[in-house]
């Protein structure tokens, strides 16, 4: 997690761009998050509405406001606080109707990865609707959206089950094992798009400010 | 409905595992189709680019070689025709002609005068050949009918035009480069068609203006034009298009559908207008 602290303030350029300074707060946050967690959850108080209430919005908030930095047509900007509100709204209900306070109950996080699946797919499509010439990957933002992708496809499903399937303590390991790969992988990404610059591989050519095109 | 049907352990295990491992797989997949489709359309524009450019750079050079031909043209009148009037004349007008009698005298100037007369005549010729002075004068439909009734008196080909809403003229500049665009198209009719009869028509709408030359020789497509134009030896049909491109206008070649005839029409915008 202070992987992509570090890519920021090791990043000599780019720091003025908006998106890598809400990525920076974004984790900041999360590991205030992570030690207020854990202070908690080792002195045996139950973490669930802490987590789950104000973290989560905050997170989501950040996120879409991520997305709706690096969206380049009004479809992504739309869906990022579309997509918000539906979160906040489904997040609201379950929490009110159905949450029952465990641990282990991850559905509001399954409710974080359809929203950034979704919206990861909408950064795609529009991506390769732009009539672009610098390539996809010398772009930082493509980098960032990758890593949300890939954490958010692959803990979907440990997400949805973490509840049922936890149940066994054996299986705890193995929940454990995906969820750190998937999440090192994640903070990896995510520092390197936070210490890329834009710089196009075909023209050879480094940036200091994002080019208009992207 | 193995997913509905998960309910001990052992089935959500594989549930979570082939369902996380499905989900990575369909994410990377996503991910490099994107990758690699942008790649191909990024490598297909900056080809189509090139191409552009390559074309553009043709067209420029066509361009230069026409001006040169031209200019060369013009020297080879001055040195071969002009030249040797001058120096003829250079001869009858010199000093010795001082000392001979009054009547070679007269015969020597009168002989000068009528050189220097088909040198201005020659001056003027070339000179209308730059810019014909009927079409600076009196506009395009009359350079045209001129042009078309010395066609006619070569005997050879039958030509004839019609102007059906020319009372308004084009800009001049216009005016030129559509008539050399015109002498360009009749004179390759004339070279390669085989066709008895020339028909050139004017009409004009509220957006556009369009000139159409019909023939019933041999003449080319849209897809041939544009074909031949590419090659290097096409050098008039590059002229022709560069000048077209340049007024903004579109030239469109296309054969009648009783395949009996061919015809060039030229779509010139109404903003050309004068």
């Amino acid at each position: 997690m202070l992987i992509p602290i570090l890519a920021f303030f090791l990043n000599k350029g780019n720091k003025q761009l908006y998106f890598k300074k809400i990525i920076l707060l974004f984790f900041i946050l999360k590991l205030v998050n992570e030690v207020i967690n854990n202070y908690f959850y080792y002195r045996l108080y139950n973490v669930y509405v802490l987590n789950g209430i104000v973290f989560s919005y905050l997170k989501m908030v950040l996120i879409c406001m991520i997305y709706k930095s690096i969206a380049s047509t009004t479809l992504l900007r739309k869906g990022a606080l579309i997509g918000l509100f539906i979160y906040a709204s489904a997040l609201t209900m379950y929490l009110i109707f159905f949450a029952d306070g465990n641990y282990y109950d991850k559905i509001p996080s399954s409710f974080q990865g359809i929203l950034l699946i979704t919206l990861s797919i909408l950064f795609f499509y529009e991506q390769i609707k732009k009539p672009e010439t610098v390539f996809i990957y010398a772009l930082p933002e493509f980098w960032y959206v990758t890593a949300v992708f890939l954490h958010a496809a692959g803990t979907f499903f440990i997400y949805i089950f973490a509840k049922f399937w936890l149940q066994d303590a054996t299986n705890e390991n193995d929940y454990n094992n995906i969820h750190g790969i998937l999440t090192i992988i994640y903070n990896l990404m995510i520092g390197f798009a936070v210490w890329k610059q834009y710089r196009d591989p075909f023209l050879k050519t480094t940036t200091t400010s994002k080019p208009i095109t992207a | 409905m193995f997913f509905l049907q998960a309910t001990n352990s052992t089935n959500v295990t594989y549930v979570v595992y082939f369902g996380t491992f499905g989900m990575l797989l369909l994410a990377v997949g996503l991910i490099v189709f994107i990758v690699i489709h942008q790649r191909k359309v990024i490598y297909f524009q900056l080809r189509m680019k090139k191409m552009q450019e390559e074309q553009q750079q043709m067209m420029l050079q066509a361009s230069i070689e026409s001006q040169e031909e031209e200019r060369q043209r013009i020297a080879a009148d001055l040195h071969d025709d002009a030249g040797p009037l001058l120096a003829t004349v250079r001869l009858y007008l010199n000093e010795n002609l001082i000392h001979q009698d009054q009547a070679t005298q007269l015969q020597s100037i009168y002989n000068a005068k009528q050189i220097i007369d088909d040198t201005i005549q020659l001056i003027r010729n070339m000179s209308h050949s730059l810019i014909p002075p009927t079409l600076k004068n009196f506009g395009l439909e009359s350079a045209v009918n001129d042009m078309f009734q010395k066609i006619n008196g070569s005997g050879s080909i039958s030509a004839s035009a019609r102007f059906h809403d020319y009372k308004r003229r084009l800009k001049l500049e216009y005016e030129l480069s559509i008539f050399r665009v015109l002498q360009e198209l009749v004179n390759n009719t004339i070279k390669h068609s085989h066709s008895s009869f020339i028909h050139l028509t004017q009409n004009k709408t509220d957006q556009y203006i369009y000139i159409r030359i019909h023939h019933d020789g041999e003449g080319l497509t849209q897809t041939e034009y544009e074909k031949l134009r590419d090659t290097p030896q096409g050098m008039g049909l590059k002229n022709i298009f560069s000048r077209v491109k340049i007024l903004n206008s579109k030239i469109l070649f296309e054969k009648d559908p009783s395949n009996t005839y061919y015809k060039v029409t030229i779509e010139i915008p109404i903003e050309a207008m004068l």
